[in-house]
């Protein structure tokens, strides 16, 4: 396997655990969504665990939001079932399932006040004054909005209104919360805050959060568990570091970070877990814990914050080729490189007090390695 | 800089101030003036000015008139209301290949002069008339029953050439509706029904307000109902205006007439803008 540094796990949450797994808060079984003659869910299936944060991360028109519409009852599956709690949610309308929906375009009620709208929920449950009057001042005190239950939604700027919508959905205490893509409207400052902000109301109020975005670095760092999704199927199903680290496939990889994919061919299996390759005629030595025949085509996945640019002189191993652009970024300096062998790649290093001789100008001959190990390697056609 | 948009600008304001001053201010004015004098034998008013007229419009026989029009131009809406909102949401949902032909169906009848469809409803509900044929044909009834020259006639009428103002306003507001508010409700527990009156009605309030205004004020005002369906038994405000100004020559007390109808038409509009306010607070 990988040679990476062991990073502790920090919820102790382990897939290969040998105790006994509590029962799925919610399952989809084989369930089976078509629109007309478009099948946009085939036979999907999903457990939800109790109190994660799972994040259903896609391009658009995956079928990751109609996943959550699906559990919202919005929409009726063709085929299967959807279980919530033990119970299929079959014949049960929305306004009847404990779930809630952070839309993506807030749908806060224009002519109620940000008190009213929160309230919304409760008040359809016919509960007393007081017990919404409370709950409600509470869910407004959650999300820091305290003092502004007066206003209506549109004079709150994109951040509040978000806010309001997170309290109307969770004041409810629904088990599962779904939120679609509801931090796309939020400029990027903004959204990396609400990030943090959604992580800790998640652990505070131990609901399950099942949250649908396009965006990976969002999914890599809020979520407990990652869905990759593509044309309707999971592609792969893990926490953050696998997804980004152990990718199942090429198209995960690609989608879980920037990568730089270069095509080679397996020469000879010398070890366990370690191959030679050739990459356009320049033999080199991989890891990997797939099995690969010889003569395979397979793709080696390079992580640009991996990758060390060094002067052609100064090391020996590494892929050869010529720096065609640099861009400074404030903490990175990002180098384009075309690789003698072909294809360009990108490296991204940080600014470190111990190698000054990072910058190379246009140009200029370098040598690109990594750790070893380091390098992913998956089949070719993926 | 060009000095041409700036001079098309004045010339386009200027136009319609014009045109507003001239034919709308001006004989609002006149009439405002008008009501103000007395009724001269000679010519149409004249000197003194007076609040007779004023005083004349709470007199128990034109209370009286005004109590009954009132009336029936209220349940004349509330019908149209009834039958317009289900019909506008009908539209408002249908799909949009569809909408078209529906708006279509509802305009058409304004390509026939009303008056003329006044006289249709009047053969309809004669003594002879479809609806008696039709009645005991069906032998719900055994003789001809009295349709015309009632008040229900006169409502009738009124709903028939009014509808078509209620719907439009309310297929409006209707239209506007985000449908994503009512699966946000839904989500939050709303049944049908809590949906109806918590986000439809409210939300839909400016196309109710303006489609009542819409229908009640010319209401009180189609005297040609009044005189066809109604006879002379069921004045509306309108008949009485018409009264004053062409048989008993009083146009003082006229102007005074259409002035309190104008009054309540801009009663009316406060009360629309307040509702449509609501929704949106920002403008």
């Amino acid at each position: 396997m990988t040679a990476r540094p062991a990073v502790p796990e920090c919820s102790g949450k382990s897939d290969n655990s040998a105790m006994p797994t509590p029962p799925p808060i919610a399952s989809f079984r084989a369930v089976t969504k078509r629109y007309g003659a478009q099948t946009v869910l085939p036979e999907f299936g999903l457990d939800l665990r109790e109190g994660e944060l799972l994040t259903l991360l896609g391009p658009s028109g995956c079928g990751k939001t109609t996943v959550l519409r699906l559990l919202a009852g919005f929409e009726i599956p063709d085929s299967g079932e959807i279980l919530l709690d033990g119970r299929a949610l079959a014949g049960v309308p929305p306004e009847a399932r404990n779930v809630n929906t952070v839309f993506q375009s807030y749908a806060l009620f224009p002519h109620l006040s940000v008190f009213e709208n929160v309230a919304f929920g409760l008040k359809m449950r016919k509960l007393g004054g007081a017990e919404i009057r409370d709950r409600t001042e509470s869910a407004l005190r959650m999300v820091r909005l305290e003092g502004l239950g007066g206003r209506r939604p549109l004079q709150l700027s994109g951040g509040q209104q978000q806010r309001v919508a997170l309290a109307r959905a969770l004041v409810n205490r629904p088990r599962l919360l779904l939120l679609d893509e509801c931090l796309s409207a939020l400029d990027y400052q903004l959204r990396r805050e609400m990030q943090l902000e959604l992580k800790s109301l998640q652990r505070q109020t131990g609901i399950t959060f099942l949250f649908v975005t396009h965006d990976r670095e969002e999914a890599l760092s809020i979520s407990d568990r990652i869905a990759v999704m593509r044309a309707g199927r999971i592609e792969q199903l893990g926490p953050p570091r696998d997804i980004y680290e152990r990718p199942a496939n090429l198209f995960v990889a690609q989608f879980a970070g920037e990568s730089n994919v270069l095509t080679a061919t397996v020469t000879a299996i010398t070890g366990p877990g370690t191959l030679a390759v050739d990459l356009a005629g320049k033999p080199l030595a991989v890891q990997s814990g797939r099995h690969f025949g010889i003569g395979a085509k397979l793709a080696l996945v390079l992580r640009p914050e991996d990758l060390r640019v060094h002067d052609d002189a100064a090391v020996e191993n590494g892929l050869a080729g010529r720096v065609l652009e640099r861009t400074y970024r404030g903490v990175t300096l990002d180098t384009l490189i075309a690789l003698d062998a072909g294809p360009r790649i990108k490296a991204c290093e940080f600014f470190r007090e111990d190698a000054p001789a990072l910058d190379h100008p246009p140009g200029q001959r370098v040598r690109v390695n990594w750790a070893p190990g380091w390098e992913i390697v998956l089949p070719h056609d993926a | 800089m060009t000095p041409k948009p700036e001079a098309f600008k004045i010339a386009s304001a200027g136009l319609i101030s014009g045109w507003l001053l001239l034919f709308v201010l001006a004989p609002n004015l006149l009439v405002a003036g008008l009501s103000l004098l007395s009724r001269s034998p000679a010519g149409f008013a004249g000197w003194p000015a007076t609040l007779d007229n004023y005083r004349r419009l709470t007199d128990p026989v034109y209370l009286h008139v005004f109590a009954e029009s009132f009336a029936t131009a209220l349940v004349a809406t509330l019908l149209c209301l009834l039958l317009g909102y289900p019909f506008a949401y009908g539209l408002a949902r249908a799909r949009p290949r569809l909408r078209p032909l529906l708006l279509t169906l509802v305009i058409v009848p304004f390509w026939t002069n009303s008056l003329a469809r006044i006289y249709a409803i009047r053969g309809l509900l004669a003594a002879k008339g479809e609806v008696n044929h039709l009645l005991l044909a069906a032998e719900l009834i055994d003789q001809p029953v009295r349709l015309l020259y009632t008040q229900a006639a006169e409502i009738v009428g009124l709903v028939y050439v009014l509808l078509p103002f209620m719907i439009l306003p309310l297929y409006g507001s209707l239209e506007k509706l985000d449908p994503r508010l009512l699966e946000a409700a839904q989500d939050l527990g709303a049944g049908p029904f809590q949906r109806f009156r918590h986000l439809v009605l409210p939300l839909t309030l400016p196309g109710i307000v303006a489609g009542c205004l819409l229908v009640f004020l010319p209401a009180l005002g189609l005297f040609y109902v009044g005189d066809v369906l109604g006879g002379s038994r069921h004045l509306l405000v309108g008949n009485l205006l018409k009264d004053q100004f062409l048989e008993a020559q009083d146009w003082p007390f006229g102007a005074a007439a259409s002035l309190m109808l104008i009054g309540l038409l801009l009663a009316f509009l406060a009360l629309y803008a307040r509702a449509a306010k609501r929704i949106a607070p920002d403008g």
